[in-house]
């Protein structure tokens, strides 16, 4: 499969936004080599700011703009913008309801050797808990695409989570992304005998959900798999529905287990349809300075973590 | 003399919401009154009667707490009738921290301090690349000037040379806990705004109609900078027991306090 280099998909996805609609403005952070917003600054500079290595000012003046009508675009790494930004994000643009749409790049254990200053566990949980935030997680370079261009068109603000990638392909150019809806991977056959488990993923563990089902298929086990980059508004029909067909649901968080997806799924479930959840992800602790890979392997949100995950629920 | 009689009876009426309410930020209202009452009846181009008009200039209370002070000086402007101030809409108060939601004229919600020069600065720098002629007015605490946000603001304006946006200083020189000088000192305030490359005004009496004036006046003529004006207020400016007192930041009023206030005020008891 292909991969590719999410700073492209939003530097392209978003100079042809802001080629078709003069409202759109870019918001940077002293990381437009990073973020991919540099095509941004030399095609369109009257609408580029860079507001420096100020988080808190970014984000306020991309508030400013959109007060003034503009559809504003800011990105910065996921970990400062939903701590040193939580405030700014809350109080200035849900509160007002501003078309501001928050990109946040080097999610969760995607930041590797970084180290854990720079390994965003909180940013999900920091943002679900925004009235009006909307939260994408996405697992490609096109889902990355059709996020950027349907957050253009949703009204208030966006969260969107990037991974550093770059990202293997798991769908074309032509996918779309909904809010609220999940997409449901591959399902287990109804006349399954043996137990039943979906394996609910998003961003970088969805890939990691794909190949964990593989590994199991081979081993003669079927497991459903359903990637959520919708986090909110979060697909309650879908889960209610694996809820009544399924015997457990394993949740895959590339974020701590508290407050992220795991809980997200856990908070509908919980009320409206009570079933075993079990939440892989980071286990309420700082990451160390490793490779992504090697991360993955250790907080068990690999496809072998997962797998081994599917085999002992399903014992 | 009518700019005087807007400011008196902006402080009337937001005294009086207040001691309905039950509590406010008394002497942080009571030290803008002739700031936004200055902005709001001669330097800024608004329409009452059209609060979205689109070439209105625009203005953000970066010191939400100085939300009733707002609500009375739009009131005496015409953009709500007085008696909203004090009046319940779908069972509550407005409330104490500036609010678009339920007033109109108010561009931006504001509350947390230090957040809204930035706002203010992204307004200016989108006026001035768009070619329009609105000016972006930011009314700041002293005590807000604590937050780094403020500085991170100030430096982008300068970078930008936000020749459109004049921030202006309610400096009644008291905060939560104390005087400014003693709780954060500013000093040399103007000194740090010119080192982020604005033009820095100070004004000896920020309840002296004149002297505002020939602040505003200047600020018009500045090109290349954005204007900062340091205008030296008294907390709580009005009300014999509340000017200069720390405590009067916020609070609520005894019954013989809204009767003394209402008294200074020159109001029926």
């Amino acid at each position: 499969m292909a991969k590719q280099d999410v700073k492209k998909v939003y530097g392209q996805t978003l100079c042809e936004l802001m080629a078709a609609d003069e409202r759109i403005v870019a918001v940077d952070t002293d990381l437009m080599r990073l973020t991919g917003t540099a095509p941004a600054k030399e095609q369109f500079p009257e609408r580029y700011i860079n507001a420096g290595i100020a988080e808190q000012n970014s984000i306020g003046m991309a508030a400013g703009c959109a007060v003034m009508g503009k559809i504003a675009f800011i990105s910065a790494f996921c970990e400062f913008l939903a701590t040193r930004g939580s405030d700014q994000c809350l109080d200035t643009l849900c509160y007002n309801e501003l078309d501001v749409k928050v990109l946040g790049t080097y999610a969760g254990i995607s930041s590797g050797i970084n180290g854990g200053t720079h390994i965003s566990v909180a940013d999900i949980a920091a943002f679900r808990s925004m009235p009006d935030m909307k939260i994408a997680d996405i697992s490609d370079g096109n889902e990355l695409a059709a996020a950027i261009r349907l957050a253009a068109q949703t009204p208030g603000p966006v969260y969107i989570r990037v991974p550093k990638g770059p990202l293997e392909d798991l769908r074309d150019a032509r996918c779309e992304f909904r809010w609220g809806k999940g997409e449901i991977r591959r399902e287990i056959p109804a006349d399954y005998a043996s137990q039943r488990i979906a394996v609910i993923t998003s961003g970088i563990t969805t890939a990691a959900g794909e190949k964990a089902a593989d590994l199991l298929a081979r081993q003669g086990v079927s497991v459903t798999h359903v990637h959520m980059g919708s986090i909110k508004p979060i697909d309650e029909e879908l889960l209610l529905h694996l809820a009544a067909t399924h015997d457990m649901l394993i949740t895959v968080d590339n974020h701590s287990i508290i407050g992220g997806l795991g809980t997200a799924v856990c908070e509908v479930t919980s009320a409206a349809a009570p079933i075993q959840v079990i939440r892989l992800g980071i286990r309420d602790e700082f990451c160390e300075g490793l490779t992504e890979p090697e991360l993955a392997a250790r907080h068990g949100i690999d496809a072998d973590g997962i797998a081994k995950a599917v085999l002992a629920a399903a014992e | 003399m009518k700019l005087e009689g807007a400011a008196l009876s902006a402080r009337r009426n937001l005294f009086a919401a207040l001691g309905r309410l039950g509590s406010g930020h008394y002497g942080a209202c009571l030290s803008e009154i002739e700031i936004l009452t200055y902005l709001y009846f001669r330097e800024m181009n608004v329409k009452p009667e059209d609060p979205q008009w689109k070439d209105r200039d625009r203005f953000v209370l970066s010191k939400g707490h100085g939300g009733f002070g707002l609500y009375s000086v739009l009131a005496e402007r015409g953009f709500i009738p007085r008696e909203r101030l004090g009046a319940l809409e779908d069972g509550v108060m407005l409330p104490k921290h500036a609010d678009k939601q339920r007033i109109p004229g108010v561009e931006l919600s504001t509350g947390s301090l230090g957040q809204g020069l930035s706002a203010a600065c992204g307004m200016a720098l989108c006026a001035k690349r768009d070619g329009s002629a609105v000016r972006v007015y930011a009314v700041l605490g002293d005590g807000e000037c604590n937050e780094g946000q403020i500085w991170e603001a100030a430096m982008a304006a300068g970078k930008y040379k936000l020749d459109n946006l004049v921030a202006t200083v309610d400096y009644n020189g008291l905060q939560f806990d104390g005087p400014v000088s003693e709780v954060m000192p500013l000093e040399p305030f103007a000194d740090k705004w010119r080192a982020c490359g604005w033009h820095a005004i100070e004004v000896a009496d920020g309840h002296d109609f004149q002297q505002l004036e020939t602040a505003y006046n200047e600020a018009r003529t500045v090109q290349g900078k954005p204007v900062a004006i340091l205008a030296h207020t008294v907390k709580g400016k009005g009300i014999s027991f509340m000017e200069n007192v720390t405590e009067w930041h916020g609070g609520s009023c005894s019954p013989e306090q809204l009767a003394q206030g209402c008294r200074d005020l020159g109001m029926k008891v």
